[in-house]
């Protein structure tokens, strides 16, 4: 399969084996060779319209998707190989759902539309309902948590985002491996009038914050489950405790967690400790910690539990294959999008 | 022995007086609050002063903290109420004062240095100190603080994820406010809770027409709070805005907004004035919710933050068996009790419809359904009996500040 990544800033493809057992060229960059779109049937472009992690106004996302580069691609692609499957996934599109009350800050109405929460990592949390309602099929509501080095959660019901537990940058939501998550904002005020420049503010809390400033003695992210008894690994697990009740009110129901990552030891460990509160609403452990359903998953909760809770490897490359069968072909996305631009016009 | 104790507000002035010897056997001799302090407005400012059954209001300019001090110990002289001791409110202590402390020139000179940390709160504090310095120099003062309840916040709860540098020269944590009206409710609880008070893990959401937020106790002892280094975080107030992405004032200061501006936009212009675009007060919103889009959402919008924070605060305790309501819009709103549990089913929390819309304002009411998980408690606060308590228990000791 044939993966296209278009993004505002660049565009990348990736080349996966029919088998899904292994990704022949990830992430490149240079121009797809017309024999490579010819062999493949089935092509994916997967259209972000994210800049700089952050989400564009509605307005902005019109103009991107008029913008001749993605069509150019699609069209190029489709003349090349027209008996293939061409399917497009809008990454954004995702979070289209989420109500004004998760979406705005308090702020006054004419800062309120500049200065809202985005999601991050549609894509992944997307899979990860997706994923979940394929091994627990009866469920209706999940908490989808994502564990990279700016973790962030969000809030599912039927299939759709309800609440984010992300702010409209890395400076709020959860803490990051180097960005300081939610703090009290007062102090961007008090360094001002100390006389640093916002440039400088902005870059001690993106680069010089998170957990690395809390523990500067770990070198990356996955340290921060290998040490459990360092302050960053107590200060994300009590963060994560209160997205998981934050989210779970938002939700008015706790069925299931998904957490998506990189599967260890430590990570699963420290999972287990983490999910310990939850006994009190029904959560039972897995008799040993954890069982492996397969590679890629993970079951920390029991058959029994009301909760069900499960950990998923997060290979980008896999979750863009797989989530394959959630696009649209594109002939009719195509002409929807004509429609769309003539009656725009 | 008689012990004066007074409790400031941005705009008001309240005091009683407390008579007895100790914490259980006082009464209050005198009690009275000064209305509009400082306010420019066509309502002018008056003191009401309550002694035994005899009620006075007194209408008089009120321009300052001190000028009202000086006018309650006036009055205070001429019913012939002699003052033993007076007691304090300071909102703010910092890193200096986790615990009540007598007033001395060292103290004095600590509490100087916290003026800042609660800029509308502390400096009126410290002109009724003076005052009452002034007018009664010899008597023994002492001093309460908000943040001291939350002096035992353990350090994953009070740590920002910031560099070292940044914590330790700006004393940059996470300090909790409300602490005073939080000792008195979670205590008045006990007799409600059958699991012991030192067992027991309780949710109070302190909501004040003007600052409100929420704090988890585990085991008697604060596990997390909404408030932070200000009062400014947490939940949505009636001008400030609670939590916010900390790149958007520096993005205000980016484009050209001075700190004072930023300050005034985030603490006098947002919250459910700057949603709502006509009113801080939840009563006006809720007024017009049906009719007015921009009111609806505000409400929903602090139902939405309150509810996410006591569901935060529950995993964090692993269970609840008590959430309580108190101050102004904790006591009147049956609406904003109703909304915020019905969004909290998932973990078994209900009240009983008509408990809630009846209860009183002026006594402890249950108001949870009969299958609810947890108790559900009205409370309301009395933070000038907390200082009292304070001052009875500090007075005996003789304690002083411990830095």
């Amino acid at each position: 399969m044939l993966i296209i990544k278009i993004r505002p800033t660049e565009t990348t493809w990736s080349l996966v084996d029919e088998t899904a057992k292994t990704c022949i060229i990830q992430n490149h960059s240079k121009p797809i060779p017309t024999e490579t779109i010819r062999s493949e049937s089935r092509i994916l472009y997967i259209v972000s319209l994210s800049l700089n992690g952050s989400i564009l106004t509605p307005g902005e996302q019109l103009k991107a998707s008029q913008n001749d580069h993605s069509l150019t691609i699609l069209r190029d692609c489709m003349r090349a190989n027209p008996r293939a499957d061409h399917r497009l996934l809008n990454e954004t599109r995702f979070f289209k759902s989420l109500p004004p009350k998760s979406l705005r800050y308090a702020l006054p109405a004419n800062l309120a539309d500049r200065f809202v929460r985005t999601g991050r990592d549609a894509l992944t949390h997307h899979w990860a309902w997706v994923k979940a309602k394929s091994i627990i099929p009866g469920i209706t509501s999940l908490i989808s948590i994502q564990l990279n080095s700016a973790p962030n959660a969000v809030a599912i019901q039927n299939g759709q985002p309800v609440d984010l537990f992300a702010g409209f940058s890395l400076l709020d939501g959860l803490p990051g491996f180097h960005s300081c998550g939610e703090i009290d904002p007062s102090l961007c005020l008090t360094l001002s009038e100390k006389g640093e420049p916002p440039e400088t503010i902005e870059q001690l809390l993106t680069t010089q914050s998170g957990l690395s400033s809390l523990s500067p003695e770990l070198t990356n992210f996955s340290q921060v489950f290998e040490q459990p008894e360092c302050l960053a690994s107590k200060f994300l697990a009590h963060q994560l405790k209160k997205t998981m009740g934050g989210m779970a009110s938002a939700l008015n129901a706790l069925e299931a967690i998904v957490f998506t990552g990189e599967i260890t030891p430590a990570l699963t460990t420290w999972l287990v400790n983490l999910l310990e509160p939850l006994a009190g609403f029904g959560f039972i452990p897995a008799s040993s910690g954890a069982s492996e359903a397969s590679q890629s998953i993970l079951w920390l909760s029991s058959p029994a539990s009301h909760i069900h809770v499960i950990l998923l490897q997060d290979t980008l490359w896999k979750i863009d294959y797989e989530m394959f069968s959630q696009a649209l072909p594109i002939q009719s996305r195509l002409e929807s999008d004509v429609l769309e631009n003539s009656t725009a016009s | 022995m008689n012990l004066l104790v007074f409790n400031c507000g941005s705009s008001s002035l309240n005091y009683k007086v407390f008579s007895g010897d100790t914490t259980s056997t006082t009464q209050i001799t005198a009690k009275g609050k000064a209305h509009r302090v400082g306010v420019k407005g066509s309502e002018p400012s008056f003191i009401e002063h309550h002694v035994s059954i005899q009620q006075v209001k007194e209408i008089q300019p009120l321009e300052t903290h001190a000028q009202a001090a000086e006018s309650m110990l006036q009055y205070l002289r001429d019913q012939r109420i002699s003052i033993d001791a007076i007691g304090h409110r300071f909102v703010h202590g910092g890193a200096y004062f986790k615990e009540s402390t007598l007033l001395t020139e060292n103290t004095l000179a600590r509490l100087t240095e916290c003026l800042p940390l609660a800029p509308i709160h502390n400096p009126n504090s410290m002109s009724v100190i003076h005052t009452c310095l002034k007018h009664l120099p010899g008597c023994p003062q002492y001093v309460t603080f908000d943040t001291a309840f939350h002096a035992a916040l353990p350090p994953e709860a009070y740590t920002y994820a910031v560099p070292p540098s940044i914590r330790g020269a700006h004393t940059y944590r996470r300090f909790g406010f409300h602490g005073l009206s939080y000792q008195y409710v979670t205590q008045a609880a006990r007799p409600f809770i059958k699991t012991p008070f030192s067992e027991s893990k309780i949710i109070a959401c302190h909501l004040g027409t003007g600052g409100s937020s929420a704090v988890a106790l585990n085991n008697g002892v604060p596990l997390d709070t909404s408030m932070g280094f200000t009062p400014l975080p947490g939940l949505i107030m009636s001008t400030r805005t609670g939590d916010l992405d900390a790149q958007i004032p520096i993005a205000l200061l980016k484009e050209g907004m001075s700190t004072k501006e930023i300050e005034t936009l985030l603490n006098k212009k947002s919250g459910l004035l700057g949603v709502s675009q006509f009113s801080s007060d939840l009563r006006d919103i809720l007024a017009r919710a049906e009719q007015n889009p921009n009111a609806q959402l505000a409400f929903e919008m602090a139902v939405h933050r309150l509810q996410k924070y006591i569901g935060a605060y529950l995993v964090l305790l692993g269970g609840l068996d008590a959430l309580i309501f108190t101050d102004d819009i904790g006591l009147w709103s049956w609406q904003i009790r109703e909304s915020v549990c019905q969004g909290l089913g998932w973990c078994g929390i209900a009240v009983d419809p008509a408990a809630n819309r009846h209860a009183p304002y002026d006594c402890i009411t249950p108001i949870e359904a009969p299958d609810s998980r947890a108790r559900v408690l009205v409370i309301p606060t009395d933070e000038e009996w907390v200082i009292g308590q304070e001052g009875f228990t500090l007075l005996q000791e003789g304690r002083h500040a411990h830095y």
